[in-house]
């Protein structure tokens, strides 16, 4: 029975190609829609590790407390001990320290007099060969022009900000801010390279510096503002954060020393919590509505070929078919229309996801003024899950589409067979 | 002597017209024996197809009985009623009713698909014979619209006898033929009567098919006014 339908659907084009291409377009827009969240909220998540939290981060509890300040004076100390023993505890996750500083750049010319100055924020982070950080913070994709720091007292700017102040890679630049005990702290360093990451909220004004040479110039020896720990795969896991804090907290957070640390998940220390929740609850709205809107749509597409198969269904009535087997059947072609325009929809969905997730698109001008942590080319990402988002929202709205037009067929009265079927 | 299939007992079957009730058929008593030729014959409204609704159990009567092939159409469920039809009773209709995206062969093998308990041999083997005894064997793979009329018409008496039922309605089964597609389409019909002793109900007004009856049953207003076998 099923192969005499599926003949009856691909020689019946308008029993079939117009609700397929409906649901198609629908799953389309599903799929693509599916792998663009996941993309954007991926992006998200990665440049925030990366560049702000980690998948977990460690700090003291004060420090914890006005951590938007970066209050270095707060700063973990024993840092080297600190270090040793979490990667003996914690052997899967990968630490590294930060100190994250606020400051003047100054720009001298040749008589040493202020030639440019301008507001900046700091990352101190490990630049040695061992260290994690350049792949974190992808350095050498983001280095614009020069090169990487390789000695004490070199650091890199943002690419425009280093343009907006007017210096190049080799001059000098001097750095005014204050020491982890509150005195002033001004000191020359070597500009090694411009870099641009493509977070507009990095680029307006970044300085990357070596951990040495910041823990030196704001005499923070042994000490670090904060301890970043990430999974070794790179890919943030909740329930896997949430377990590693658990531990920690429970064995080194005490409350009654406020210089004790403590460690937050990247969703917590993020404010990104509600960010996802929301993200996730317009996913399932968008399908909510898709289904509706496309059963709609695919409900009158049911009615008006009802009315085209009105002696067709008169005919089966009274050859004998029973009311159910013909409602059955129809829900039968529902499923395989529903099937079949998904399949289209989720490769024509993939196809451009696949592009969007190699090519990416520039939303560079939007972020202009924005603060998050958001690389500036969006890419879609497509997960196992994109593969068959759109199977259940475009097998349902055509079964629930189909399900109500069928119902008129247990109207017919079966009395009024022979009259109807006379025309 | 052949049985009796169909015994109809003073059945009255009315509709309410608004305030009106319209006696469609009015204390009408009938009975049918195997392997008939017979025909309901009478002008519009005079109950032909109202009689023939309720012994093909497509409906009820309002009072009396109708017994079909041993089965009481009155107390059957719609679930029974399609059965008695899917397996005991073959349709023709007045204006076919082919499926149109389906081939010949496919829409004589329709009938049978709804008859699960068959396997695809015994139903290719069906629809062969069927094919056969309409002469269309070399049209089974034709889609209707590549038929003519008189070729649609004798499609749709393959697909009401190849379940090989033991009765089959015919509602004005030449109106829509020219006379020498009637007289193929009643010749036909008369060669499977009598060699597969399948008893052919008609409702008619035509000559073409009056001429090839062996009963004539006449009803006007609802009422059997005349009864003869020719």
């Amino acid at each position: 029975m099923i192969k005499f339908l599926l003949k009856g659907l691909l020689r019946d084009r308008s029993r079939s190609f117009f609700p397929a291409l409906t649901v198609a377009f629908g799953v389309f827009l599903i799929v693509f829609l599916g792998a663009f969240f996941n993309g954007a909220l991926t992006n998200l998540y990665n440049t925030t590790a990366h560049h702000q939290t980690g998948h977990v981060k460690i700090m003291t509890q004060a420090y914890a407390a006005e951590a938007e300040q970066s209050p270095n004076e707060l700063s973990l100390l024993e840092l080297a001990d600190w270090l040793a023993k979490l990667r003996a505890e914690y052997p899967d996750i990968i630490w590294t320290p930060r100190i994250n500083f606020g400051g003047l750049i100054d720009i001298p010319d040749q008589n040493g007099e202020t030639r440019a100055q301008g507001p900046a924020a700091g990352i101190a982070v490990d630049l040695s060969a061992d260290s994690p950080e350049k792949n974190l913070l992808n350095l050498e994709k983001a280095l614009v022009a020069g090169r990487l720091p390789e000695r004490s007292g070199e650091i890199l700017l943002s690419a425009d900000f280093a343009r907006r102040l007017q210096v190049s890679p080799g001059d000098t630049v001097t750095l005014i801010g204050s020491t982890m005990h509150g005195s002033l702290a001004v000191n020359n360093f070597t500009l090694a390279g411009t870099v641009r990451f493509g977070v507009t909220a990095l680029d307006r004004g970044a300085i990357i510096a070596d951990l040495r040479a910041v823990q030196t110039a704001l005499d923070m020896q042994d000490a670090a503002g904060v301890l970043l720990g990430f999974f070794a795969d790179d890919a943030y896991n909740d329930q896997k954060a949430r377990a590693v804090q658990a531990a920690f907290n429970a064995q080194y957070q005490n409350a009654a020393d406020e210089f004790s640390p403590v460690m937050r998940t990247l969703v917590e220390d993020s404010g990104l919590a509600s960010y996802f929740e929301m993200a996730n609850n317009m996913m399932f709205i968008i399908l909510l509505v898709f289904v509706a809107v496309m059963a709609l749509v695919l409900w009158n597409a049911g009615l008006i070929g009802g009315l085209r198969r009105y002696g067709e269904m008169g005919v089966r009535l009274a050859i004998g078919e029973s009311k159910w087997h013909i409602y059955g059947s129809l829900l039968s072609e529902a499923a395989l229309i529903g099937l079949g325009g998904s399949v289209i929809g989720t490769f024509f969905g993939l196809l451009l996801s696949y592009w969007l997730q190699y090519h990416g698109l520039d939303y560079g001008a939007v972020f202009n003024n924005s603060t998050m942590m958001v690389e500036n080319v969006l890419r879609a990402q497509v997960t196992p899950a994109c593969y068959i988002i759109g199977f259940f929202p475009g097998v349902l709205a055509t079964f629930i589409g189909n399900a109500l037009a069928g119902l008129g067929i247990f109207k017919r009265q079966t009395a009024q067979l022979f009259k109807e079927l006379e025309n | 002597m052949n049985e009796t299939i169909i015994k109809i007992q003073n059945i009255f079957r009315s509709y309410q017209m608004g305030a009106a009730t319209l006696n469609a058929l009015n204390n009408v008593t009938l009975d049918f024996t195997a392997g008939e030729f017979t025909g309901l014959v009478g002008p519009s409204g005079s109950g032909k197809t109202t009689l023939l609704n309720i012994i093909g159990s497509l409906d009820l009567p309002t009072a009396g009985s109708a017994t079909v092939l041993g089965k009481k159409i009155e107390t059957l469920s719609p679930k029974q009623a399609a059965a008695l039809r899917n397996f005991e009773i073959g349709f023709i209709f007045q204006t076919f009713n082919l499926l149109p995206v389906y081939t010949v062969y496919e829409n004589i093998e329709f009938p049978l698909l709804l008859q699960s308990q068959l396997k695809t041999p015994q139903r290719q083997a069906l629809v062969r014979q069927a094919l056969e005894w309409v002469g269309l064997a070399d049209r089974a793979n034709s889609l209707p619209k590549q038929l003519s009329g008189g070729q649609c018409q004798r499609v749709a008496i393959a697909r009401a006898i190849v379940k090989k039922p033991r009765l089959v309605l015919a509602d004005e089964p030449t109106a829509n033929l020219d006379a020498q597609n009637s007289a193929n389409i009643m010749e036909i019909m008369l060669k499977l009567n009598q060699e597969l002793n399948t008893t052919f109900i008609f409702s008619t007004h035509d000559e073409k098919v009056i001429k090839h009856l062996r009963r004539k049953i006449k009803l006007a207003d609802g009422q059997v006014t005349g009864d003869e076998s020719i």
